[in-house]
């Protein structure tokens, strides 16, 4: 039986207009447990609240009914335990590369030392070593993530929480982001929440998919993916599965 | 270009007393150079004894309206309920022209130095207030999501992520500011000095020597497009981070 | 037949119309001529031009007076008749001539008055030697105000760079309560801005105008070059009326007296004060007027005062000066 790190129980999410007072019910007694370690991904149509969930999650949101807990304790407000990467990087264009990475240490108030060496070694880590000078508006968009994702790492977070982080990123460096990502992960062994449109994303990244049903959305089908790392686009397995899930998402679930 | 077109216009007018032509102010620029300056700053000379007396007050007023405005900015615009209740105040007393708070500032201040400040304050306050302003309240949400998930609580947000998001838009009002704090400088040195730029404008004004009088204004020209220049190249230094 | 009748009435009738529409213009008086006439700011020196205008003395010589300003002080008067906004003007003698040795044409064609201003202070203050680097304000530089005060100071081996001089920045009106409230520790002004502290109490005449200079010239009456020439006719008018009032003015000093106050605003016991320091007259003394002129360029060459009007500007003062004054 694996390790309940984050527990999701049951949560739903209306948002109310400021405006006309019109209510959208985005998430509906949804219900998932990710244990320690564990790679899952979030798939979904359009607004199936896979977003709103993360940002629970995160604590940026409050639940309307149900709760969160990481480690057993109740999630109520953002916190440096649960890392957040967003699609549009936000960096702070102010700071640089290590600027950037050291921002959460430094508002932890981490002792200088040990600020330089945990950014430093998280840098390294997205493969950006010598570019800690470098500032944002220099930086093309595949680095700009690493950036993003070296930031939220240098808190040591408990889940790493991404919301479609290479979305804005041509294929070509999509696909190593993606190379680059799992070998972060299998290095440092956190679980990570990946949300995500593409289905074939999903199948090469991730442990289990969870196939969410249109808003209000809720756990339409749970997949896990068996396959070991590093995985081929090609082979037969991957392939199937990942059919498996596209007619999942759009009707059937088999 | 300009010259000539200029020279013409004032010989056919033919009103030396009234439109000078540009040789003559030229001629000017250079008596009121080496002409002896007040008491205490004969050395300097007319023009620039004046000049830096001008200078001072403007510094100082900028200064003032820099603090005043950069502060009182961040707060309405980080702070909702501050917003709510300094707004109507701001907006009430914004329109009203700086010439019109002379006899004001001659009443509360007296002569020369102190109300020359305060007029020169009220003109650089508002654009340096309203940039702040708008520079603290564009700060992106996102930034201060991000923020909050990396552990920053409420006072490292607002220092950390607020303020230099919004430092390009208040750099852009301070150098407004500053532009219109010494445009704002004939008006200030009319209450009541004797001393300054603009007074002596008004003075060769008064003894019918329009050439010294175009001479003053193309020095307040010449000295407002240098201190423009200068806030340019600071602004430059300290947000070359937006260079892409 | 009765045709011809008919033509006949209506040609008597049309002839007998028209006669009678010409005969009527010709008993209408003549459109009066517009002149436009400037004046100073409360100043009690120009009562003659006030009473003129109340009392009708201008339309009664067919003159159509629009009153353009009040100046603030001589110099934007004279401003503005060289930018031809004014036909005439009620002026100091020192901005006239000043104005003058700027090369704008313009005659000076009768007096208005002598004396009539002072040196107000604070009580504190009992003599000259003690406004060494006190506050004073004057009228604009080049009034007659401003080089008086000059001519006082270098009277007692002082110079403007002893004082902390204020010239043209306060409005003669507000020059009494920046007396009161202390901003400035005296001021030499036309009247009645001088009784007006006096009468106030917190305010004493130091010094008056007429004792740096009896009899000394003050306002006149200036007209613009073209306008002198070409319409001498208007100017001999406007003397005329200037005139009357003078006399007026001696004859029916309490009617005189209400007048100056509705002009100036200010009450009676401050235009009662002040009346006694003004001498209105018509005349002009071109030698003191030469005087003047010399004073002004020998003040600035030796230092009193700044440059206002220096030798280059007028190089023979006495063909200047007689170029300038034009009395009829």
């Amino acid at each position: 039986m694996s390790s309940q790190k984050l527990v999701i129980d049951s949560v739903s999410k209306t948002f109310l207009e400021k405006k006309g007072g019109k209510s959208t019910v985005a998430l509906r007694d949804f219900s998932l447990k990710i244990g320690e370690g564990e790679f899952v991904c979030l798939v979904g149509p359009s607004g199936c609240g896979k977003t709103t969930l993360l940002k629970l999650v995160a604590g940026l949101e409050h639940a309307s009914s149900g709760y969160i807990y990481l480690d057993g304790k109740l999630v109520t407000a953002p916190g440096p335990e649960r890392g957040l990467v967003f699609q549009d990087f936000a960096l702070f264009p102010w700071r640089d590369v290590t600027g950037n990475v050291a921002f959460g240490p430094e508002v932890l108030k981490v002792p200088l030392a040990e600020r330089l060496r945990i950014t430093e070694h998280c840098i390294d880590l997205v493969g950006l070593s010598g570019s800690g000078h470098k500032y944002p508006s220099e930086l093309s968009g595949g680095m700009k993530q690493r950036v993003a994702i070296a930031r939220a790492l240098a808190n040591n977070p408990e889940v790493l929480l991404m919301d479609e982080p290479f979305g804005s990123l041509d294929a070509q460096t999509r696909n190593l982001m993606q190379k680059e990502l799992l070998r972060i992960w299998q290095d440092n062994q956190k679980a990570v929440v990946f949300v995500t449109h593409s289905v074939e994303e999903a199948v090469y990244l991730s442990n289990r998919v969870v196939v969410m049903t249109e808003g209000p959305g809720t756990v339409k089908q749970i997949y896990a993916v068996e396959l070991s790392y590093p995985r081929s686009r090609t082979d037969h397995g991957f392939i199937s599965l990942r059919e498996k899930i596209t007619g999942c998402m759009a009707e059937e679930c088999r | 270009m300009f010259l000539l077109i200029w020279e013409g216009a004032a010989l056919l007018a033919d009103i030396p007393q009234l439109f000078p032509t540009p040789v003559a102010v030229i001629v000017a620029l250079g008596q009121l150079l080496v002409a002896p300056g007040p008491p205490g700053m004969v050395w300097a000379g007319e023009l620039m004894s004046n000049t830096l007396i001008s200078l001072w007050r403007v510094v100082v007023g900028f200064a003032l309206a820099a603090v005043t405005g950069v502060f009182l900015g961040i707060i309405i615009g980080w702070w909702r309920n501050a917003r709510d209740l300094l707004e109507p105040v701001i907006e009430i007393l914004r329109p009203i022209p700086p010439l019109a708070w002379i006899p004001l500032a001659m009443l509360w201040f007296g002569l020369g130095f102190k109300p020359a400040v305060f007029l020169i304050w009220l003109g650089a306050f508002f654009p340096i207030l309203l940039n702040t302003v708008l520079g603290m309240e564009n700060t992106p949400h996102k930034l201060i999501e991000v923020a909050r998930t990396l552990g920053a609580g409420p006072w490292q947000i607002l220092f950390k992520v607020g303020v230099p998001s919004a430092a390009p838009s208040i750099m852009v009002g301070l150098r407004i500011g500053i532009g219109i704090g010494w445009m704002c400088l004939v008006a200030a040195e009319l209450t009541g000095s004797n001393s300054g730029l603009g007074y002596m404008i008004m003075y060769y004004y008064s003894t019918m020597e329009a050439s010294k009088t175009v001479a003053g204004m193309l020095m307040i020209g010449i000295v407002g497009y240098l201190m423009f220049l200068g806030l340019k190249k600071l602004e430059d230094n300290m947000l070359f981070w937006k260079t892409a | 037949m009765k045709l011809v009748f008919k033509l006949l009435t209506n040609l008597i009738l049309a002839s007998l119309l028209l006669t009678l529409i010409s005969s009527l213009s010709a008993c209408s008086p003549p459109a009066p001529s517009t002149v436009r006439i400037g004046y100073l700011l409360g100043d009690l020196h120009q009562l003659p031009f006030f009473v003129a205008q109340d009392k009708g003395y201008f339309a009664e010589e067919g003159l159509n007076v629009e009153v353009v300003g009040p100046f603030e002080a001589g110099p934007a008067e004279m401003d503005a008749l060289a930018a031809d906004q004014i036909d005439i003007g009620y002026v100091g003698v020192a901005p006239a001539v000043m104005a003058a040795a700027r090369k704008i044409p313009l005659s000076i064609v009768s007096g208005v008055n002598l004396e009539g201003s002072g040196l107000v202070t604070s009580l504190d203050i009992n003599s000259v030697a003690e406004l060494k680097s006190k506050k004073i304000a004057t009228p604009a530089p080049g009034s007659i105000q401003y080089v008086m005060f000059g001519m006082l100071l270098a009277d007692n081996n002082l110079g403007f760079n002893d004082i902390e001089l204020f010239p043209g920045t306060i409005k003669p009106p507000d020059m009494p309560p920046s007396l009161q409230t202390k901003r400035i520790n005296g001021y030499f002004v036309w009247e009645p801005f001088v009784a007006k502290s006096v009468v106030g109490g917190y305010g004493k005449v130091l010094v008056e105008s007429k004792e740096i200079w009896p009899g000394h010239p003050c306002c006149v009456i200036v007209t613009g070059g073209d306008f002198g020439r070409s319409q001498g006719g208007i100017v001999a008018s406007v003397i005329r009326a200037h005139r009357k009032a003078i006399g007026f003015i001696e004859a029916n000093p309490a009617e005189a007296k209400a007048i100056a106050g509705k002009w100036t605003k200010l009450d009676a016991a401050v235009i009662d004060n002040a009346f006694q320091r003004v001498e209105y007259t018509y005349s002009l003394n071109k030698d003191d007027i030469k005087k003047f002129v010399n004073e002004i360029i020998s003040l600035g060459e030796k230092g009193i005062i700044k440059p206002i009007i220096t030798a280059n500007d007028v190089p023979d003062v006495n063909t200047f000066v007689d170029a300038i004054v034009d009395t009829k």
